[in-house]
């Protein structure tokens, strides 16, 4: 337990030390907090999904919650893409996609900013578990 | 140090992964302290861009489930398959 303390320190300080910006004039703070977490999200999902990938068989046995996460990320799932053409994404990109849509709605109509946070809490509760494993994975060995 | 001699396999096998892993997480700590520094909406161009790397995770190779990559399943078509899979509502995830 204090070698995870002990590794996660210099992660934390970074990101606490790393300060964020003051939005600029007119900028909605719910769609940057939107943006940032949707650039996160993806970062992260992709770090994951890469350190499995690049020993399936091992994460497969060793870890199995670990690689049945992955595996949830990669289930596809269609989004509609504008009003005639769907594509099939998977499961880590269609919820970001999704996020994307609502974002522009409310950005069009400001309207669904409760519908937005729904979306939002959805990729934040995915991108907290990758982060949850991205820690387990790289301390735990 | 028999001990030692029979967890020398794994130890072996997880060399590469640990390299992956700091260099996944090193790139991520970055892309984070970026997103951090963001203070105002995108542009159109970003916006796009960033569509694009989401529409193009649908071809990465580690974005594709173990069905898509078994060997052993390859060229094997199910015949009760559908083709288009349905979208459906999303479960509460595996927990750490």
């Amino acid at each position: 337990m204090k070698l995870k303390q002990l590794l996660l320190l210099p992660l934390l300080s970074l990101l606490l030390f790393s300060g964020c910006s003051i939005l600029k004039p007119g900028a909605d703070p719910l769609v940057v907090r939107v943006e940032q977490s949707e650039a996160v999200a993806l970062s992260t999902f992709q770090a994951v999904l890469n350190i499995d990938n690049a020993n399936r068989s091992f994460w497969k046995t060793s870890a199995p919650p670990f690689h049945a996460f992955c595996e949830y990320l990669r289930q596809p799932h269609v989004v509609t893409l504008n009003s005639t053409n769907t594509v099939t994404l998977p499961r880590g990109s269609a919820i970001i996609y999704n996020l994307d849509q609502t974002k522009r709605a409310y950005i069009h109509s400001k309207s669904y900013s409760n519908v937005v946070i729904t979306a939002l809490a959805t990729v934040e509760q995915a991108l907290y578990e990758a982060q949850s494993w991205v820690t387990i994975t790289s301390t735990n060995r | 140090m028999s001990a030692i001699l029979a967890f020398l396999p794994t130890i072996i096998a997880l060399i590469p992964l640990l390299t992956k892993g700091v260099d996944e997480i090193i790139h991520l700590i970055s892309l984070i302290r970026d997103a951090a520094k963001q203070n105002e909406e995108w542009t159109e161009e970003l916006e796009t861009a960033f569509l694009n790397a989401l529409i193009a995770t649908k071809t990465d190779p580690a974005w594709q489930p173990d069905a898509n990559t078994d060997p052993a399943k390859e060229g094997q078509v199910d015949p009760g398959a559908d083709p288009v899979p349905t979208p459906t509502p999303v479960p509460t995830p595996p927990t750490p």
